[in-house]
């Protein structure tokens, strides 16, 4: 089949908005990235600057550091869970609808009430899972305290919301799994987890793929989740690098720092994601040409 | 093609959509908190409503949180031109660059002058000056002082609130303890994500963070004193473990829910504490002046605590100033200061505190008015204030963690703050 | 798939965790909602208490700017989710059936470009917007809500209508199709999971942005998510009764917007399985 011309035009107006929105506006930001400017001063170019002032930062490096093993313990984790959820309900739940729209609720919550909630639960001393830990005889989660006991916290509380997306994804990608596969595969004699294994994963990959790279990008500039937890404290010990840049760009009013953060933080997470994307183009646009 | 059709029917629903009224004429859009505008009344009661029929125009409120007010207000007065008109701006928030983008109100109040300005605190119209000229007029304020529960007092056997803040530190330590019915009670706390309220425990030997003389008065004993006190409570379990996550609203559900002994806030929140619908200590929660250290006691009566303040200000680039200024006139009046009073906002009008029907519907007038005659803001104009506060805030949950001594903390503290400071 | 009693067992113990997980946090959302004030952060919580609907009778006595807000919040998050699955559906339909260099820059392109943090972007946007008198409009948050997830949702719909057979398109072009016959009546309907899937996606952020709503609306296009950030910042106290209550309400629309689309996740069930 030969398409029309015309046909290859189908993503304009979804690009001319990605361009207008967001592209044109990051090329001004480039140029403020190498300025200094805040309110009611004037810009003045100060060449690299300020990418010099953030690479010699010890809180960048921190941020950056706790930023890298929280996305990958969100992104897998949220991975691993969706996809044995999306397994558990693809397999035939009772009140489907009713569990569908539960399983759904925490993504559509207000991050900030959910954030209070959170907080309410993990009170050092009194919240309900503090209390429930140590009738465990677990350890308590001295979040306040203790960086890593942050970090945890700060990753539980974004699992908590964000599951819902990976889920959604898989679960969708689940149940478009052509049931004949399935039948076929039985029929071959291959056990519940080869057919699993070898007819189902390969089938939903592309939008595990698709799940894994967005939810990689999102995760990258999880904002809420650590500024109304734990203030990336104590002593900016859990900051990331969302808050690094919200604390320079609204907090600070360091126009031209925060810009610079920004290309960087683009720049990291396509080093970062690279990996993804590869495989994004490897398995779904590339060989079918 | 229908592909193409159905783009323009989209990008016709855009135009339809983005074609909506713009502000008019005769209109005056303020922008500020929503406690701001409750302060002016509500419905007919509203002090404005005789200036808006008077003078045909219609006051729209544009209401944010803080840091979003303020945010939004510098975004605005950075354009060409704003459909903002009047703004209110804390103190902590005014400094050469915001005033850069502001109207200097010296000529307005010249040629149309506020009723009795020498009757606003003139410490407040003062912070307000820059390079000899006054730019925003002074609204509401907001000073500290100790809440507490009267009832865990008696609980404790504790006569009455502490006379010296170092009676206050060994209350605190005794009010530490767990209630008959389990409730686990701090003795002291006080919101953590601003220094303003460690300023205060400092004000207690008439400490600073930084004075208004922009001195680095963190590595002072004023301060160094009031950070080992409370390390002393943090590390007997009396200053709570998550200190430096509590914010302001934290700190109401602790008094509110009895988790907490005694709290430093802000006095007029008196009202919301012993509030029965919100509180389980209705009636119980006391609130007084913060005590002086006891090496001060012939200096001052009550703390110096700190107060702060919030100003209206017209952007540079309004389109209204002059109905503007008018705005700002009538709300300053006599009349209407008493009744924004009345309405729960901290007057900035001395008189006012003379005022039989202040004093008799507000029980802590008397509070209040002590610590007006010595309190001082906080943190002095800064435009690097924020980044300021947050090595502040750093050095401070260090020394209190005991990861460095409160000295060490606090010179480290010092020599990062000083570039910060205006040359 | 073998069903033992010990397996069905079992899943009924991960599906009570996986309720568990998901619900009690938004149960205790929904029931502070119904408790007086000063119960709400009490310790132990309460769980047995009177309800009362008195913080919603406060919610809209005290706010009435709440309901202009969910109006507001509802006319943007319409506008976007439709747009999006517009838009995006042409894009994932070009990424899917078509092959050029082009094609596969610009869906590249699209993931890039939305690696670049959008809190930056509203330096350059806010004069913009004020410029083009945009500013305080439901159409600014519906053009950027939606180009927010155009990128998830031309991705995902590729990824859906990859799945569609090629020999369905090639069927109706040798029928006399045009391009927009072919894919609202064959690929729209096999391809609703993805459709559903952007749309809750699109649907939820636009409901719960904060950023841009507070940066681009004033009065008229004020939406719901600022009259939540008001009530927490409030300078007297909050009163986290009526907090919860507004937090329940905005809840609703979205509940009852999955409950709606569910119908189309089962309509693709049944088409999935004609498709193969």
């Amino acid at each position: 089949m030969k398409p029309a011309r015309a046909s290859y035009l189908l993503p304009a107006p979804a690009l001319l908005m990605l361009t207008g929105v967001i592209a044109l506006p990051a090329l001004y930001v480039f140029y403020l990235s190498f300025t200094e400017s805040s309110f009611g001063t004037e810009t003045r170019f100060v060449g690299f600057a300020n990418f010099a002032h953030i690479v010699s930062d010890g809180y960048f490096w921190t941020a950056f550091v706790n930023t890298f093993i929280v996305v990958n313990v969100i992104v897998y984790g949220e991975l691993l869970l969706a996809l044995a959820i999306a397994l558990l309900f693809a397999g035939g739940v009772p009140f489907r609808k009713l569990m569908f729209s539960i399983m759904l609720m925490p993504y559509a919550t207000s991050q900030v009430v959910a954030v209070i909630v959170w907080r309410y639960m993990l009170e050092p001393d009194v919240g309900i899972i503090t209390q429930v830990l140590a009738n465990l005889g677990l350890p308590a989660l001295e979040w306040t305290l203790n960086r890593w006991h942050g970090l945890t916290i700060v990753s539980l509380v974004s699992i908590w919301l964000h599951l819902p997306f990976t889920f959604i994804i898989l679960y969708s990608a689940l149940i478009s799994v052509p049931r004949e596969l399935q039948e076929a595969a039985h029929v071959d004699g291959a056990t519940s987890w080869q057919t699993f294994r070898y007819v189902i994963i390969p089938y939903i990959l592309p939008a595990i793929l698709v799940a894994m790279m967005f939810r990689f990008v999102f995760a990258f500039r999880m904002f809420a989740e650590v500024w109304l937890l734990t203030g990336g404290g104590p002593i900016r010990m859990t900051e990331v690098l969302a808050t690094y840049l919200y604390r320079e760009a609204f907090r600070y009013h360091n126009f031209g720092l925060a810009s610079a953060t920004g290309w960087l933080l683009l720049v990291a997470t396509l080093i970062i994601a690279s990996f993804y994307l590869f495989q994004m183009y490897r398995r779904t646009l590339k060989h079918d040409a | 093609m229908t592909r193409l059709k159905t783009v323009g029917l989209a990008a016709l629903a855009f135009a339809a959509l983005a074609s909506q009224a713009w502000a008019q004429s005769k209109e005056l859009n303020v922008i500020g908190h929503a406690v701001h505008q409750r302060a002016m009344g509500s419905g007919e009661a509203n002090l404005t409503n005789p200036w808006q029929s008077a003078t045909g125009t219609k006051v729209n409120w544009i209401t944010f949180d803080i840091p979003a007010l303020y945010e939004r207000l510098m975004r605005e007065a950075s354009l060409g031109e704003t459909t903002i008109d009047v703004a209110f701006l804390l103190n902590s928030q005014a400094n050469e660059n915001v005033f850069n983008l502001l109207e200097p109100l010296d000529e307005l109040q010249k040629a149309n002058p506020i009723e009795d300005m020498d009757d606003v605190f003139p410490g407040m119209v003062e912070a307000m000056k820059h390079d000899g000229k006054l730019y925003a007029i002074p609204f509401r304020h907001t000073p500290s002082g100790l809440h507490y529960n009267e009832e865990y007092f008696k609980e404790r056997g504790i006569a009455g609130p502490p006379k010296t803040v170092e009676e206050m530190f060994e209350y605190a330590k005794k009010l530490t303890y767990t209630r008959a019915d389990g409730t686990k009670v701090a003795g002291l706390i006080f919101t953590g994500n601003h220094p303003a309220n460690i300023v205060d425990i400092a004000r207690a030997w008439d400490g600073d963070f930084l004075t208004l003389k922009y001195e680095l008065a963190m590595t002072r004993p004023p301060m160094i004193k009031a950070i080992t006190a409370l390390k002393g409570l943090f590390d007997a379990g009396a200053y709570p473990k998550n200190f430096m996550t509590l914010k302001s609203d934290d700190i109401d559900t602790w008094m509110q829910t009895g988790r907490a002994a005694m709290a430093v806030s802000t006095i007029s929140k008196s009202k919301n504490y012993n509030d029965p619908k919100n509180s389980q200590f209705p009636g119980k929660l006391k609130v007084v002046n913060l005590p002086i250290s006891a090496e001060l006691a012939g200096k001052y009566q009550v703390a110096p605590a700190k107060v702060e303040f919030w100003s209206m200000v017209i952007p540079k680039n309004s389109k209204n100033k002059a109905l503007a200024w008018d705005f700002i006139r009538h709300v300053m009046a006599k009349d209407s200061i008493l009744k924004s009073a009345l309405n729960g906002n901290g007057s900035v009008r001395s008189s006012v505190y003379e005022r039989q029907e202040y004093s008799s519907q507000v029980p802590w007038a008397e509070v209040e008015q002590k610590v007006l005659k010595v309190a001082r803001v906080p943190v002095p104009p800064l435009a690097k204030a924020p980044e300021a506060i947050d090595i502040f805030l750093e050095g401070y949950q260090a020394a209190i963690l005991g990861m460095k001594s409160p000295q060490a903390a606090m010179d480290e503290v010092a020599s990062r703050v000083k570039p910060l400071l205006p040359k | 798939m073998r069903r033992t009693p010990l397996h069905s067992a079992l899943r009924l113990v991960a599906l009570a965790l996986v309720v568990l997980w998901s619900a009690f946090p938004i149960f205790l959302i929904v029931t502070a909602s119904l408790k007086p004030s000063r119960e709400i952060f009490s310790f132990p919580p309460s769980f047995v208490f009177v309800p009362t609907f008195e913080n919603y009778v406060e919610l809209f006595r005290r706010w009435p700017a709440f309901v202009d807000a969910l109006v507001n919040s509802l006319i943007v998050t319409v506008g976007a989710t439709l747009l999006t699955i517009a838009f995006a559906t042409l894009a994932g339909y070009g990424f899917s059936r078509l092959r050029s260099r082009f094609l596969t820059g610009s869906a590249f392109y699209m993931i890039v470009v939305r690696m670049f943090p959008p809190i930056i972007v509203t330096l350059p946007l806010f004069p913009i917007v004020n410029f083009l008198r945009l500013n305080d409009t439901h159409a600014i948050l519906i053009v950027i809500y939606c180009t927010c997830y155009l990128s998830l949702g031309s991705w995902i719909m590729k990824t859906f209508m990859d799945q569609i057979p090629r020999e369905l398109d090639e069927a109706a072009v040798i029928d006399g199709a045009t391009l927009g016959q072919i894919l609202v009546k064959v690929i729209l309907p096999l391809s609703t999971q993805g459709i559903v899937a952007v749309g809750v996606f699109v649907f939820i952020f636009s409901w719960n942005e904060y950023l841009f709503a507070f940066i681009f609306t004033a009065t008229e296009a004020k939406t719901g998510p600022l009259i939540l950030a008001e009530m927490l910042g409030s300078i007297e106290g909050v009163d986290w009764g009526i907090l919860f209550a507004a937090a329940t309400v905005e809840l609703v629309p979205i509940l009852v917007f999955v409950l709606l689309v569910q119908r189309f996740i089962v309509a693709g069930l049944t088409a999935g399985s004609v498709k193969g």
